[in-house]
């Protein structure tokens, strides 16, 4: 039923049942109040489509957004308005009495299409992302001007007279509305970031920072009647890559899961109080009343968009197509916000409020079951483009960037101070002071493809891990290999492996998934030990993998021929390490071999033996970079200056003695080592 | 704003009549601000060295910038039939490199967006590939990386070097899927470069806009 009929429905109908049942009981039914769907229930589910906007295809069409938004919302408001009014003087002795004033106002109220709806419908037919960013930018920039428009007429309904003077102050209000907004989101935004700069010995708390920051810029705002929508993304887009920057991986789990939830729980709340409030509601049905709005907020939305798309196609590359514009059109639905600015009303100035609300309801209704239900269908028959589904690889961007500062560059050269330019100064200013301050400690000279790299490698190792298992290296892994590619640098005399990355990966995760296992077991059960996690665990770490690799030397038999100790990639020199214990030497890199130095932020305890301390013993050496925490094995940028935070297979000059001593106490006498000419890993040739 | 057709653009004298690539869509007002732009940068002479690359301030903050100009003067891109580097270019050369970067059409078919898409692509193609052997290698992808990330003075080789040879197993591995330990994968040529790029879709993304014709940045 699910592929028919999209959820918003079923929940409203969910509603009505109980709306039904609680009043065949007898008893009164909550209804949808706006205090709580304002404060409570709207929030949520902003913030999380704020903090997951997908930045670059919103910015892209920003221009088109911004004009569908406040001119198609402005013109949808006077359009219907005035039709309605015309309607009510000519619709008989009910409907005479209702002024100018209080039609615009229902205008207003209803011609915001509404972002809730709109991501519960869309999200389900999976449309192409360009479509999907216009309808749903609209849908949250369009607050401003409802917020502005509501208010307006609101006042004026209780003047007197409406002076030229008060059209100006009101269309004036509309910048302040929005621009202040923004600013105020911003300013919380920064200050957001700026406070998980700080959090690294408190990891625990800091979903909680990005919550709460975000919430205070949106009462922020509503308290002084700016757009609190517009604060909300604000915040969320402004803080996310600082935030992202700082946090720790946990906690960015954290954020995301929570926030999925809390909007999920939101939006089924909200269509449930609907359906309720439909049954619980006082309604006067007056046919004409309702029926034209319905099709007054039709006609005004296809031609709106129609305009509009004209203009807009005058100043785009990509053309909006009339499949494209059918779609937008057809997409802009109504919802709760229209249902809850209505019930806001007053009595007292508005006595027609009932009758306001029983024509919004059915509007809503409209559109969430008819066009969410159809909406589907319709986009499979008009073979409409849907989301490419791609993961984003490594290749892609490495050429999206290249393509930017390409094109960065052939502004420069033309003399045209166009969108890349504009966008690559941003990224200056950016990189040049914003993200000194906002961002701690080491990341913040972190270049984007090398974040992107490492993300690319977190995500990997995770699905390795999870589909993977222990001891089971998938075969779906390509087994292209670093020989494929760069053959004549080995030398021939010993041949064979270096390690290929994917095998090093795989042996990588799978020490990883043990160590994860083992972990878990010993974990804190104080909070407060909880966040001295990359610092116990490595200790840790070191002592399994000696157990893990010596496990793997049968499963690795099929893989590997006997290195030459020259050619050893680091891996495979640590892997040879758990079961030879004793020294070994770092060879020097030699200048063919692609190497991937893995360092986990890892001091080095070399006093303590004991598993079940929960307690980081003395750090030997190293300040660990806070924000290596979950990364462990991870490609690092090498700093010069500091001692390095030694991997604890390579022995670095201080520790070596130290390790040595460990690696003596802990591990099986192994075979006889040497220190020049190691034994072969695996006793065996060919 | 529509595309006009070009039949012979007003190009200065001694400019031989622009080729039919340029018939579409380049209007006459753009290549006024071209040649505006031109006679800027070659401080009114008849020809560009690349050595007049310099005078473009904002220029010098873009880390691939040796290979944009490099591209300029590179013959495949200008339709010679020759190889290898020219030492200056005319206006008409610069008209033909960017024209590389105009925007798609709405009224082109099947055929012609193809031929569209794989023209700019090949442009790219060249950038990459610096040697001109009509593949790109394991080291000239490299040198791509290691320049992109050039803006990081404190960036370590190896991490370029890492990420260019993850790059690179991922390009064998679409184009040519399954290898065993003895193949050797020469290098990405031009139709594994196609296909690497058939998720991104190039005609929308590779343009410049002239919108405003009066700015002109300044050179020293």
């Amino acid at each position: 039923v699910s592929s028919i009929v999209p959820e918003s429905c079923l929940l409203i109908v969910v509603g009505l049942l109980v709306g039904g049942l609680i009043k065949g009981v007898g008893e009164k039914p909550p209804i949808l109040k706006s205090d709580i769907f304002f404060l409570f229930l709207l929030p949520p589910i902003i913030l999380d489509a704020g903090y997951f906007l997908p930045l670059r295809p919103f910015t892209e069409n920003l221009g088109t957004i911004l004009i569908f938004a406040v001119v198609g919302t402005l013109w949808n408001a006077f359009f219907l308005g005035g039709l309605m009014y015309a309607v009510c003087q000519l619709g008989g002795p009910g409907l005479n009495h209702i002024g100018l004033l209080a039609n615009l106002l229902f205008g207003s109220i209803i011609s915001a299409v509404d972002p809730v709806a709109v991501l519960a419908v869309f999200e389900e037919i999976h449309i192409n992302e360009l479509l999907h960013i216009l309808v749903f930018g609209e849908s949250l920039l369009n607050d401003a001007v409802t917020v502005v428009l509501y208010h307006l007429f609101e006042e004026f309904a209780s003047f007197e007279q409406v002076t030229i003077l008060d059209i100006i102050l009101g269309f004036l209000s509309f910048f302040v509305v929005s621009l202040g907004g923004v600013l105020v989101g911003v300013i919380y935004g920064v200050i957001a970031a700026f406070t998980s700069r700080f959090t690294s010995h408190i990891r625990v708390i800091e979903p909680l920072f990005v919550f709460l920051y975000s919430y205070m810029a949106y009462l922020s705002a509503e308290l002084f009647h700016l757009s609190g929508i517009m604060a909300l993304i604000a915040a969320g887009v402004v803080m996310r890559p600082y935030v992202e920057a700082n946090i720790s991986h946990k906690s960015h789990t954290t954020i995301k899961y929570f926030l999925k939830m809390w909007s999920s729980v939101s939006e089924t709340l909200i269509f449930i109080f609907l359906g309720v409030s439909t049954v619980a509601g006082h309604h006067y049905w007056n046919w004409t009343f309702v029926i034209s709005t319905l099709f007054f907020c039709l006609i005004a939305r296809v031609l709106g968009v129609l305009v509009l798309t004209w203009f807009i196609n005058k100043f785009r590359i990509v053309k909006l197509t009339p499949k494209d514009q059918f779609i937008i059109a057809y997409g802009g639905l109504r919802g709760a916000i229209a249902f809850s600015l209505g019930y806001l009303l007053d009595y007292k100035h508005f006595g027609m409020r009932d009758m306001f609300l029983t024509a919004i309801i059915t509007v809503i209704f409209f559109t969430v079951f008819v066009q969410g239900m159809t909406i589907r269908p319709l986009v499979d028959l008009l073979a409409v483009k849907k989301k490419q589904e791609t993961k984003r690889s490594i290749n892609e961007e490495i050429h999206t960037q290249f393509l930017d500062h390409l094109l960065t560059g052939i502004e420069d050269i033309c003399g045209h101070y166009g969108h890349h330019h504009w966008k690559d100064k941003l990224n200056r200013f950016n990189k040049k002071y914003v993200k000194k301050c906002l961002i701690a400690g080491e990341r913040s000279k972190e270049p984007q493809l090398i974040a992107f790299y490492h993300k690319m490698e977190m995500k990997q190792a995770i699905e390795l891990v999870e589909s993977g298992g222990i001891g089971k290296i998938p075969s779906a892994v390509s087994t292209v290999s670093i020989q494929n590619i760069n053959p004549q640098t080995l030398p021939l005399e010993r041949v064979l492996p270096a390690l290929s990355k994917d095998k090093e990966e795989e042996i990588r995760k799978i020490l990883r998934t043990n160590l994860q296992k083992t972990r878990q077991r010993l974990r804190s059960y104080n909070r407060h030990t909880l966040v001295a996690d990359p610092y116990e665990e490595a200790w840790n770490q070191m002592l399994l993998r000696r157990q893990k690799a010596r496990q793997l030397e049968q499963k690795m038999n099929n893989y590997l021929t006997v290195p030459a100790h020259r050619l050893d990639s680091p891996t495979m020199s640590r892997a040879r390490i758990g079961s030879d214990p004793l020294a070994y030497e770092p060879k020097e890199d030699s200048e063919n071999l692609p190497i991937i130095t893995i360092d986990p932020a890892s001091p080095q305890s070399p006093e303590s033996v004991d598993l079940m301390s929960e307690e980081p013993k003395g750090c030997v050496g190293l300040p660990p970079s806070p924000e290596e925490d979950e990364e462990g094995l991870v490609m690092r940028v090498k700093e010069p200056s500091s001692p390095g935070t030694d991997d604890v297979f390579t022995p670095g000059t201080s520790d070596s003695p130290n390790n040595q001593r460990m690696q003596r106490c802990l591990s099986d006498p192994g075979p006889r080592p040497e220190p020049e000419e190691g034994e072969p890993f695996i006793p065996k040739g060919q | 704003w529509g595309q006009a057709q070009m039949g012979v653009p007003r190009v200065p004298r001694g400019s031989a009549p622009v080729t039919s690539l340029l018939s579409l869509a380049v209007t006459s007002e753009q290549i006024e601000h071209l040649h505006r732009r031109f006679k800027q940068l070659s401080q009114d002479q008849l020809t560009i060295r690349k050595e007049n690359f310099d005078s473009i301030p904002d220029l010098e903050f873009n880390p691939i910038r040796g290979k944009i100009v490099h591209a300029f003067f590179d013959k495949r891109n200008l339709r010679q039939e020759s190889d290898g580097l020219a030492d200056e270019i005319n206006f008409e050369d610069f008209l033909t490199i960017m024209s590389y970067f105009r925007p798609i059409e709405m009224n082109m078919d099947e055929e012609q967006l193809d031929r569209f898409r794989k023209e700019k692509l090949k442009f790219l193609f060249h950038m990459y590939d610096s040697d001109h052997d009509g593949k790109i290698t394991l080291q000239e992808y490299r040198n791509v990386v290691e320049e992109l990330l050039s803006g990081n003075p404190h960036l370590e080789k190896e991490s370029a070097r890492s990420i260019a040879d993850g790059a690179m197993m991922e390009a064998a591995s679409i184009c040519v899927g399954q290898m065993g330990p003895d193949q050797v994968y020469e290098g990405i040529t031009f139709e594994d470069f196609l296909k690497m790029w058939q998720g991104i879709d190039i005609e929308t993304k590779m343009h410049v806009r002239f919108l405003n014709v009066d700015t002109i940045a300044h050179c020293y």
